[in-house]
């Protein structure tokens, strides 16, 4: 006698086998399964690379035709203020600090308001790719192979697409650095 | 030329400051800290404001008298030189990122005149010697 397959009722009432029956509760399980922890990512670049910040961190994302207002004696990096309904903000640029090229002036991008290690600041970007969420399980660690000036600020990657990866950064290392005169 | 600051200024929870031109940019003192104005520097310690901000722009029209420890000295900046109060809600402090890399500590906040900038200086911190080193 051919035992039933997988989810095949055993006669005709509909019965099942007992390991049908658990076969089918591992399949309702891996469906909760698919409930995995996930984690809001904002996607953009910055010198043509891709880089991602856990929205928990983004505040808020600014239009491009905000003004910046240049404020003297600072780093080249400090880009200025911004005057953001009753809040002065500053606005820096990671570049640097990320061993990036400097943006070009003439494109200014947008500017992410990111809060993280008790301080809260505008950073350029070049542009905004998305804003999604990612199971956690596909975030993978940051290999040996990334740049030295990269490194320290890098918490994970994700490949959003095959041959694209995006670098999740660590806002609060970087803003930490950035206030200890790196950048 | 005395500026008379504190007498008609002063409102309740607001701050007298003197407004002047610095290079390229509009800064501001508190004005309880700015004795008088003249159009010569006569004190032996005197310099210009531009020099702090790294924005020399030509000489100075106008010289500020201030006090420090070490009595008075000018600080030289340039028309138009006013004075205007600005409520305490105004006057927003340095964002910490910006004060922690800031090339003088007297550069201390900002406020908007209109949609102009406005640099707030701490007199306190601006000595000759300071802006000097």
């Amino acid at each position: 006698m051919t035992p039933p397959s997988a989810n095949e009722p055993v006669n005709e009432t509909g019965s099942l086998t007992l390991e049908q029956a658990l076969n089918e509760h591992e399949v309702n399980a891996a469906i909760v399964d698919v409930e995995e922890p996930s984690q809001q990512l904002v996607l953009f670049r910055v010198a043509g690379q891709r880089f991602a910040l856990l929205g928990s961190v983004v505040k808020e994302i600014i239009s491009h035709d905000q003004p910046v207002y240049c404020v003297p004696g600072l780093p080249p990096t400090t880009e200025g203020v911004l005057h953001l309904r009753g809040h002065i903000e500053s606005v820096i640029q990671l570049n640097v600090l990320m061993g990036l090229p400097l943006p070009n002036v003439t494109q200014p991008g947008m500017i992410l308001l990111v809060s993280a290690a008790g301080i809260r600041s505008g950073v350029r970007i070049e542009q905004l790719d998305d804003v999604c969420d990612v199971p956690t399980s596909l975030l993978q660690p940051p290999p040996d192979t990334l740049s030295s000036a990269l490194r320290p600020y890098v918490s994970a990657l994700w490949q959003p697409q095959e041959g694209v990866t995006a670098v999740l950064l660590d806002a609060e290392t970087l803003f930490k650095a950035y206030q200890d005169g790196l950048g | 030329m005395p500026l008379e600051l504190l007498s008609d200024s002063a409102q309740q929870g607001s701050v007298p400051m003197v407004l002047f031109n610095a290079g390229a940019f509009r800064a501001a003192l508190e004005a309880r800290h700015v004795v008088s104005m003249s159009d010569q520097p006569h004190a032996p310690r005197h310099t210009e404001a531009a020099a702090l901000l790294f924005q020399y722009d030509g000489p100075a029209t106008h010289w500020l008298t201030l006090n420090d420890a070490s009595g008075s000295w000018q600080l030289g900046v340039n028309h138009p030189v006013t004075l205007r109060s600005f409520a305490a809600s105004e006057l927003y402090p340095l964002p910490p990122l910006m004060k922690a890399r800031r090339l003088h500590p007297a550069l201390c906040g900002v406020t908007f005149e209109q949609q102009t900038l406005l640099l707030l200086l701490d007199a306190r911190l601006l000595t000759p010697q300071a802006i000097n080193s």
